[in-house]
């Protein structure tokens, strides 16, 4: 198991099935205390933003692209304008989709770190801890 | 020329011998009147001598000898000076007009030889009078055996013309008038083609005498003439067959000439329309005449190939496509002359591409659909599976239910599909006319709970334009979904007003608008198009799931019609379908 941990993990998906299934595969994996998922992203942005104004933290945000209220491009757009250090948040892509293009097209955006297909699995969630936890080292 | 100088010639001539024969008997008259005086002189001196003698005088007999000398010395004396000064002159002439016409005759001869054309002269008895080596040729080519003066012309058979007939035309000649004609000859299997002219010859301008006739050898003309328009007919098949036109702009006197299929590409004809480059921008449709004239423009500085396909709208005001290819000719210091091209109609060509067009970004949308809306269910499926434990009823009784629903959203996404690409199989024969005030009210009962709940307030104003052309389920469907919008996203501060409406619009058309009070959105272009996505719901405030505005935008088009939207945040939303 890898030492480092997030503090906060957002769980943001239109489909509550699928946050509910995400939320037990990152409770197995054991890489954080504190769980918060969302259906609405405009809910999701405005916690977000009150917690990392509030406290120096490192939170992991896995994100679905196609939501209704606001999709996960224009999600990104408005958490690149928080006034924080962007270093303690990490964000990954979580999408049935398997265009390529729609893939590259996420990393237009400096905050994604992975992209990662549906169905979510522990091992590359883990994979991805750990690979951050020797550059934070 | 050659006539002037032989009749001066003539005329010197003429007057000399006239001359000479008046100076030849004034002479004679004086040497008559001479000798008479001679002789009554010796008569006298005779009669004096024989008075004196009795005998004739020796004296008058010597005087007489003497006087006879002296008249024939001085005669022969005159006849030499005659000779000298008039004689001999007149003979020079006639013998230098003897052969001036010799030389003429071989001119004229030379003339008449140095040509295929045929010439011939008759009699008033249609016999050969004369005739040139080609008439000649001609006759033994035809007939094996050479003409000779004197022979009956109507009895050659060189021609397809019968006797008779060849007998009129020389006999209107005979009777005094020219004339062309054309015939044709074909002997031997070998078709020739003449044109012929009589001439009457009048002899000393008085009567007619014969007839001379000339035979032009016209058939290289004729063949060629033939020639050209077999290829003209040649090209008027294929232009037929490729429904293509062309034309050809002569810049320096501004003349356009069209070929005749493209007075038919245009539905247009010779008789009421003038082509010419006003004529021509009159029919390319408005909104296409701006990019055609910057291709000719271009065409004609860059020396671009012409090269654009464009609207045009016919006489019946329907709308074709037709692709244009055109190249200038330019003069020699670069400034164009002449402008040439063609003019396909590719109508069918372009509805395909648009089809075309239409088809793949249906696909795209398709496999759109595919990658997230089935292929997300599936995906949650796998994940669902992947965490259950067995032992662990407490969370298995968690995620059954929620493979349940799952399950269902994934039948329910394969139906919707099939739906909606069930609708699009639609033919535009199958269109009816449709009475809207019958949707509305089939609506009206549809949603008699919501209207109800949400205690909406519907208003109607279908006066405008009642009726519809389409199908009546469709309709139904796309009015249902709009008023379905407004119910759900209605606002929570005020009671719903919906107004629909309906009118006509030009040309020919007609649309409806369903307007709302309701809680309205922000709307971009992004987010105009993405509402009437499959699945692409703006607001997660309802239970919808993203397929009404979908179905209902795909029959509107299905119908060959068009749907947009414009909202205000907290003020209202209107939905516009333009058919």
């Amino acid at each position: 198991m890898s030492n480092f941990t997030y503090d906060t993990v957002y769980i943001i998906d239109d489909n509550s099935t699928a946050n509910l299934v995400h939320q037990h595969v990152i409770k197995r994996i054991s890489i954080t205390n504190q769980i918060k998922t969302f259906t609405n992203p405009i809910d999701a942005l405005k916690d977000l933003r009150l917690e990392l104004l509030r406290d120096e933290k490192y939170i992991l945000v896995l994100l679905d692209i196609y939501m209704p209220e606001m999709n996960g491009f224009e999600f990104l757009k408005a958490c690149s304008l928080f006034p924080v250090n962007h270093d303690l948040l990490d964000v990954i892509m979580v999408s049935s989709s398997i265009s390529e293009s729609e893939i590259e097209q996420v990393f237009d955006y400096s905050l994604v770190q992975k992209f990662i297909t549906k169905p979510l699995k522990g091992t590359q969630l883990l994979d991805f801890v750990k690979r951050r936890a020797i550059i934070s080292a | 020329m050659i006539k002037n100088i032989l009749d001066q010639q003539k005329q010197i001539s003429f007057s000399r011998i006239r001359e000479t024969i008046i100076f030849g008997l004034f002479l004679a008259g004086f040497f008559v009147i001479f000798l008479t005086i001679g002789l009554v002189i010796f008569l006298n001196q005779a009669q004096t001598d024989s008075i004196t003698a009795n005998l004739p005088s020796r004296q008058s007999l010597k005087n007489l000898k003497y006087f006879i000398t002296f008249t024939v010395f001085s005669f022969t004396l005159t006849l030499i000076v005659l000779y000298k000064f008039l004689a001999k002159p007149i003979m020079e002439t006639v013998r230098a007009n003897f052969a001036e016409r010799n030389r003429q005759a071989e001119q004229n001869t030379s003339i008449l030889e140095n040509t295929s054309d045929l010439i011939w002269a008759v009699d008033i008895n249609f016999k050969l009078l004369a005739f040139n080596s080609a008439f000649v040729g001609m006759m033994e080519e035809e007939l094996g055996t050479s003409p000779k003066v004197g022979e009956s012309i109507l009895e050659k058979d060189y021609s397809n013309l019968s006797f008779s007939s060849k007998k009129k035309l020389y006999e209107k000649a005979l009777s005094g008038q020219s004339f062309e004609t054309d015939f044709k000859s074909s002997i031997n299997g070998r078709t020739r083609y003449f044109e012929i002219s009589f001439h009457p010859i009048y002899d000393k301008g008085e009567s007619v005498s014969g007839c001379s006739v000339f035979g032009k050898n016209i058939t290289q003309r004729v063949e060629m003439f033939q020639e050209l328009q077999e290829k003209e007919r040649y090209l008027k098949e294929a232009q037929e067959i490729a429904n293509i036109g062309n034309w050809n702009w002569n810049m320096v006197n501004d003349e356009i000439q069209w070929s005749d299929q493209l007075y038919k590409v245009f539905g247009l004809d010779h008789e009421t329309f003038e082509a010419n480059y006003e004529g021509l921008m009159n029919i390319i449709h408005p909104e296409d005449q701006e990019a055609f004239g910057i291709s000719v423009e271009n065409c004609l500085t860059n020396k671009d190939l012409l090269d654009i396909v464009h609207r045009i709208v016919m006489p019946d005001k329907s709308i074709r496509y037709v692709h244009q290819k055109g190249k200038a000719y330019l003069l020699d210091d670069g400034t164009p002359a002449r402008m040439a091209g063609t003019i396909q109609d590719v109508t069918l060509r372009e509805k395909a591409r648009q089809q075309n067009i239409w088809q793949y970004n249906e696909l795209q949308n398709f496999v759109y659909i595919i990658s997230h809306n089935v292929r997300a269910p599936i995906a949650t499926l796998q994940s669902l599976v992947g965490i259950i434990e067995p032992g662990n009823e407490a969370l298995n009784a968690e995620i059954i239910p929620s493979i349940e629903t799952t399950v269902e959203t994934l039948d329910q996404t394969i139906k919707d599909l099939n739906h909606s690409l069930s609708l699009k199989n639609i033919e535009e024969n199958t269109f009816e006319e449709v009475d809207l005030r019958k949707v509305l009210r089939d609506i009206e009962h549809l949603l008699a709970i919501h209207i109800d709940s949400s205690q909406a307030n519907i208003e109607y104003d279908l006066s405008g334009a009642p009726k519809a052309m389409g199908i009546k389920s469709y309709f139904t469907n796309i009015l249902f979904n709009l008023v379905m919008n407004s119910i759900d996203y209605k606002a929570d501060d005020r009671p719903l007003h919906i107004k629909i409406s309906s009118q006509s619009i030009l040309p020919g058309g007609m649309e409806i608008i369903v307007a709302d009070n309701g809680m309205g959105m922000h709307l971009n272009e992004e987010r105009r198009k993405r509402i009437f996505d499959m699945y692409g719901r703006l607001s997660g405030a309802s239970i919808g799931r993203g397929m009404g505005l979908y179905l209902a935008k795909t029959q509107v088009e299905v119908m060959n019609g068009a749907i947009s939207v414009e909202s205000e945040p907290n003020i209202g939303t209107t939905f516009k379908v333009v058919f």
